[in-house]
């Protein structure tokens, strides 16, 4: 909770520095772009607890998330814009199973065609995947064993 | 030799993340150089739109203006019926242009009718864009003149259809006699190099010096009677020598994998590289003497090296950025290892040497000075008050 309101705030603060002292429109009506950063600190943060809770290995903790953030970012179009589009007509769930695609399509859709339907099923599935995050990771961190008092 | 081979050994700890980030930067480097190298061979050459037309109307002036475009432009299948589909590919380059012919296209230009005889989707952003809006526009007012003057349907198209080709014709002889012009794979694979060997640096050579800093280590160090030049001599060795080895691997794999590209700017680019070697022990030391914790360690440099470049140019060209944030960043080290890129790529490679390419360099060995200093102050004051 407390790291996912401090993601939610540093984005807050970001989204603003952006809009409003560097000038750059994002398009996106000020209300919805802090509800849609918020749902994606809430992904990134329930992800990482679900990394959390299955990795045991140290090293491992570090190379999984890197690898991850990278290949979500890269397939949602961060370095090659192309890439998204492409998957949308070849390979369309890839789109709806990544998290960065998700974020990323939902402020897109919202700045150019408004509050549509598959802005709604975007939003919709990044809550559902954070629900099946945190479930997931409780399944793996609660006790098998407890003491008896 | 003990304290150089105990440094060495204890580089093994991070080799993973060594391994992870050589990846990413083998990988993602390879793929964003060659999507943004431009040679001169193909950055003059004459613009050709990619169009993915709909034809709803399917009549002889539909299908003759779409004969025309395919002379002179590289017409495509638009895949799909959806507007919105149509714009999202016009958006995300899948093709450049979207025109929709509708269904009473015939009808209305035999009634006479100029305005909003067809629909398109481009974003207008482009002079190729816009030239083809003007080149369709320019192509349905001949056959409006055509049939006004009592041509048949058939000889309109075709009359047209010759004279517009006639003047797509027209040939410009561009003398490219500038490098500014076009971007090298070795440019696009050093700047995105800028985070990762950052990112590699930091962590690796952080790490290696937590290690020396740890108690235990420490007292076996001091115990060995070894006088405290020799000590510091050999752990300034070992740092360096593993930031070369790491360097030098990094400028061996761009160089063999820009092999076919022959680029006699090679080496001003590993000059620039193993200045920007010297700014990532000078910030490893840095981050060291803030902390030996390494997942603090992986945070800060994340943190530092992630957001700088963004602001310098490396995940994003500088054209893009604002002008407040390109003035912002040139208090940060990674500004002036793409700005001497952005030279070596501009300038021919019998000019690059000069005093703007010193000065440069100068100022990244400067900031490596500048993060080394803040180490050592860091350091003594932890010192001084028991930290």
């Amino acid at each position: 909770m407390a790291g996912t309101l401090l993601q939610i705030v540093s984005n807050i603060i970001v989204v603003i520095y952006i809009q409003y002292i560097l000038g750059i429109n994002l398009g996106v009506p000020m209300g919805t772009m802090i509800i849609l950063c918020s749902i994606g600190s809430g992904l990134g943060i329930s992800a990482g607890t679900l990394m959390g809770s299955m990795i045991r290995n140290e090293r491992l903790l570090v190379t999984v998330p890197l690898f991850f953030t990278m290949i979500c970012s890269f397939f949602s179009g961060l370095m090659w814009g192309q890439i998204k589009q492409l998957l949308q007509y070849n390979c369309p769930i890839i789109n709806k199973i990544n998290p960065a695609a998700l974020l990323t399509d939902a402020m897109y859709i919202r700045s150019t065609y408004g509050p549509t339907d598959e802005f709604y099923q975007d939003t919709l599935i990044m809550c559902l995947m954070i629900v099946g995050c945190l479930i997931v990771s409780t399944l793996f961190l609660r006790r098998r064993k407890y003491v008896s008092l | 030799m003990s304290v150089f081979n105990a440094i060495l050994k204890s580089t093994k700890a991070c080799i993973v993340s060594i391994i992870v980030y050589f990846s990413v930067f083998v990988l993602f480097g390879n793929i964003s150089a060659k999507a943004t190298a431009s040679t001169k061979d193909t950055m003059f050459e004459d613009s050709v739109v990619t169009v993915a037309i709909t034809d709803n109307d399917n009549s002889a002036l539909s299908r003759g203006l779409v004969d025309y475009l395919k002379e002179t432009e590289n017409v495509v299948d638009p895949q799909t019926t959806s507007i919105k589909e149509m714009n999202d590919n016009v958006r995300f380059l899948i093709y450049d242009y979207a025109l929709i012919i509708p269904e009473d296209f015939s009808e209305r230009t035999r009634a006479g009718e100029t305005e909003d005889l067809l629909e398109y989707v481009a974003p207008g952003a482009t002079a190729p864009q816009f030239l083809l809006t003007e080149k369709i526009r320019t192509y349905m007012q001949d056959v409006m003149v055509y049939l006004n003057s009592g041509y048949s349907e058939d000889e309109a198209i075709a009359l047209t259809k010759e004279n517009m080709i006639k003047l797509s014709e027209t040939k410009a002889k561009v003398i490219d006699t500038s490098d500014e012009n076009h971007r090298s794979f070795y440019t696009g694979m050093f700047t995105f190099n800028g985070y990762t060997l950052l990112m590699i640096l930091c962590i690796s050579i952080s790490s290696v010096l937590g290690f020396t800093k740890d108690t235990d280590v420490k007292n076996r160090i001091n115990v060995s009677g070894m006088h405290f030049k020799t000590k510091n001599a050999a752990t300034i060795a070992a740092v360096f020598c593993i930031g070369i080895v790491i360097t030098a691997a990094v400028t061996i794999v761009v160089g063999l994998m820009g092999l076919s590209d022959n680029n006699e700017k090679f080496l001003f680019y590993c000059i620039n590289v193993f200045a920007l070697m010297l700014i990532g022990i000078g910030m490893a030391y840095m981050i060291s003497a803030i902390t030996t914790n390494e997942n603090i360690i992986n945070m800060v440099t994340n943190m530092f090296v992630l957001s700088m470049s963004f602001f310098c140019g490396v995940f994003i060209d500088l054209q893009f950025l604002s002008p407040a944030i390109v003035k912002f960043a040139h208090f940060l080290p990674l500004y002036w290892y793409t700005a001497v890129i952005r030279l070596i790529n501009d300038t021919p490679a019998d000019k690059i040497l000069g005093k703007t390419f010193y000065e440069y360099l100068l100022i990244e060995i400067l900031f490596a000075s500048i993060f080394f200093a803040a180490g050592l102050i860091i350091s003594k004051k932890k010192e001084q008050y028991a930290v």
